[in-house]
């Protein structure tokens, strides 16, 4: 499968029947932004709301995901935001391995077409089809090159929905994922030289 | 497997972790009979750091076998941290692979290791054109002249000077050294060369380990990395590599 440009992305997700979600979804979520992000942000799945609209991070996480990108700056259209499972796992249950394999294709595609500085994994479930990483609450805030990407890890914005004493540090690592971008930029990396 | 490595001070240990805490946040070092060495970039690759501290420059060092052990930057900071000025560090691995740390006469640490995740990090290959010694106070100044205006820092050298300025919205800065004039020690200049370099890297490493040191060697080619050499009494030599700032 060769997807050429996010929109053509899209249009697969959106008539996508790779595995059961396709069932049980009102629609598929393909991701959305800007496709010169220099950040794009990796969450989990689908919700109710994104499930109803079509869009990424519509609901109340996504209320909350808004309102770190402006504490930081950044607006929504500056960003490209996605999930690593396009549909919505019904009653909101985890992904399955087959399913986030199912739809890996998807989002590999949607990085190496944006090819952004770096990307910004939202909570366990990305954090561990990404990274291979388990433990949010310890890796918060921890940067991770891999495969010449570069990653940056923090918890999902739906986390301080059930659990407030988590805006501090998530509003601190939005803070310093800015930082580390802005970091990124002042410099030519040094592989062109090595 | 036989390692021990002593300092007399513990002022070694503090300016080799500020310097590599700098840039990332675990560490492996390599220690061979050679001696103890350390090679690492920054996440965002744009800086690197080269250390080698020789067995000569230790009070006691022992490896019969190369080994490497990786630390978490801020606990072994805390720890060294923990030593007096002139307490002796004295560092070995236990035989349920722990750092075992001696300060001083009679505190004894066990720091848990990480897991080393270090792959070998080759040196940028780069034929400098131009070369300036700069006593470090001087040059910790010049930074902190330019950063009023400035998150950059343009070098420019010819065989006659080397100027160091900085432009940003509040204006801009030029401040310009003669050869001969004492706090430029050397300048040697294949080809006039001009590059900039992101203020956000230098400051932290030239305050790190700056002190420690009486010169530092800046080596550069026009838009290709700074090469900063620390000679820091008993370690040997810490070398800063930091990409140049490409205008986008």
């Amino acid at each position: 499968m060769i997807l050429q440009s996010l929109e053509k992305i899209k249009y697969k997700v959106i008539s996508c029947k790779k595995c059961s979600l396709c069932e049980s979804r009102t629609h598929a979520v393909p991701g959305k932004g800007n496709s010169k992000a220099e950040i794009v942000f990796v969450g989990e799945a689908p919700g109710r709301s994104e499930d109803l609209k079509g869009e990424p991070f519509v609901g109340s996480a996504g209320k909350k995901l808004s309102d770190l990108l402006e504490h930081v700056g950044l607006s929504r259209d500056s960003v490209y935001i996605t999930n690593v499972v396009k549909c919505r796992p019904p009653e909101n249950r985890q992904p399955t391995k087959q399913e986030k394999k199912a739809c890996s294709d998807y989002l590999n595609r949607e990085l190496e077409i944006i090819n952004p500085r770096i990307i910004c994994v939202l909570g366990n479930t990305a954090y561990s089809s990404l990274l291979g990483g388990k433990n949010i609450t310890k890796d918060h805030g921890k940067i991770v090159r891999k495969d010449k990407r570069l990653y940056f890890v923090t918890f999902h914005p739906a986390a301080i929905i059930y659990n407030p004493k988590l805006v501090s540090p998530l509003k601190k690592d939005f803070r310093r994922l800015v930082k580390v971008l802005g970091k990124i930029k002042n410099g030519s990396p040094m592989e062109d030289f090595l | 497997m036989v390692f021990l490595a002593k300092t007399s001070t513990s002022d070694e240990w503090k300016a080799v972790i500020s310097a590599i805490s700098t840039l990332v946040e675990e560490a492996t070092f390599e220690s061979t009979v050679e001696g103890i060495t350390f090679r690492g970039m920054d996440p965002s690759h744009v800086a690197l750091i080269d250390i080698s501290w020789p067995n000569s420059a230790f009070e006691k060092y022992e490896c019969d076998s190369d080994i490497k052990f990786g630390v978490r930057i801020d606990e072994f900071s805390k720890l060294i941290k923990r030593a007096e000025k002139n307490d002796s560090i004295e560092i070995s691995i236990s035989e349920d692979n722990m750092l075992l740390v001696s300060v001083g006469k009679n505190k004894k640490y066990k720091m848990r290791l990480i897991e080393s995740s270090a792959s070998d990090t080759p040196l940028p290959k780069i034929t400098y054109d131009a070369k300036i010694a700069l006593v470090s106070t001087e040059f910790d100044k010049i930074l902190g002249d330019v950063q009023v205006v400035s998150d950059y820092l343009s070098i420019s050298a010819s065989s006659t000077k080397a100027s160091f300025s900085g432009r940003g919205d509040s204006g801009e800065v030029l401040i310009t050294l003669e050869k001969g004039m004492e706090e430029i020690p050397e300048i040697s200049v294949k080809q006039d060369s001009t590059a900039t370099y992101s203020l956000e890297y230098l400051n932290p490493i030239v305050k790190a380990v700056g002190n420690t040191t009486g010169t530092v060697i800046c080596e550069y080619s026009t838009a290709k990395p700074l090469r900063i050499e620390f000679k820091v009494a008993n370690i040997g030599r810490i070398y800063f590599y930091l990409a140049p700032r490409v205008e986008s």
